[in-house]
């Protein structure tokens, strides 16, 4: 079975970018990145503001705490 | 151009509304109108990913509602760089005797020291955080340090930038 994936050329063009400055490994990690993208753009992304909005309704520990608490973990 | 060092919690201050977020807009409006250029750690970005899935963990966030608040926050990034506004620095193999010295001396996470010895190298003007850890005595005789929580912090960065 063939899957067959069109990906805008606007996102292509940003892809490659990212492959030629090394961001992903291979062309085929930034495919992966791409249809995921894609999967992702359907159901609406949020923009930087929305995402502060959401966060600091949800989250109630300060960012510099949460980060500490991931620090700690990974020395466990 | 003029380069500003992003560190984790910095960042990550950007994604949220706490002291200092209002001092990142500016930042990254300024990366935006691309009169300076921001520098992150590869490290900082999976870091705050481990901390909004953390939280997810703890049910602080819906697992649909993560998810998209993660792939938001990576499609951001990648836009960024692709506009050339932020840069993502690697650790060089180079630089790992200085991460191990400063493990040592002063008692750093490895993230911390990773970012750090990445800074000192970068050379930037400004190295901006969230976190305690980085107001040490040692760290702002290599690197000018503003903790962007700090009330006078817009104060000293206008007199760099």
């Amino acid at each position: 079975m063939t899957v067959t994936v069109k990906i805008p050329t606007d996102l292509a063009r940003r892809l490659n970018t990212l492959v030629d400055e090394n961001v992903y490994p291979s062309r085929e990690a930034a495919l992966e990145d791409a249809i995921r993208f894609l999967v992702a753009m359907k159901g609406k992304l949020y923009n930087r503001i929305e995402i502060q909005e959401i966060l600091s309704r949800h989250i109630t520990v300060p960012s510099d705490k949460i980060l500490q608490d991931v620090r700690q973990e990974e020395e466990l | 151009m003029t380069s500003v060092f992003i560190e984790s919690s910095a960042l990550f201050r950007a994604y949220t509304r706490e002291p200092g977020s209002v001092l990142m807009d500016e930042i990254f409006s300024a990366m935006e109108a691309h009169r300076i250029t921001g520098l992150i750690s590869q490290f900082s970005v999976p870091e705050i990913l481990r901390g909004i899935i953390k939280r997810k963990n703890l049910r602080e966030l819906a697992d649909d509602e993560a998810q998209k608040i993660i792939d938001s926050i990576l499609v951001d990034i990648d836009t960024r760089i692709v506009n050339g506004e932020l840069l993502v620095l690697a650790l060089g193999d180079n630089y790992l005797p200085e991460v191990n010295q400063l493990i040592r001396s002063s008692n750093f996470f490895v993230i911390d020291a990773v970012q750090l010895v990445t800074a000192y190298h970068a050379t930037p003007a400004l190295f901006l955080h969230a976190d305690n850890h980085f107001n040490g005595r040692g760290i702002q005789e290599k690197l000018v340090t503003i903790d962007i929580r700090n009330p006078d912090a817009e104060t000293e960065m206008r007199k760099i930038i």
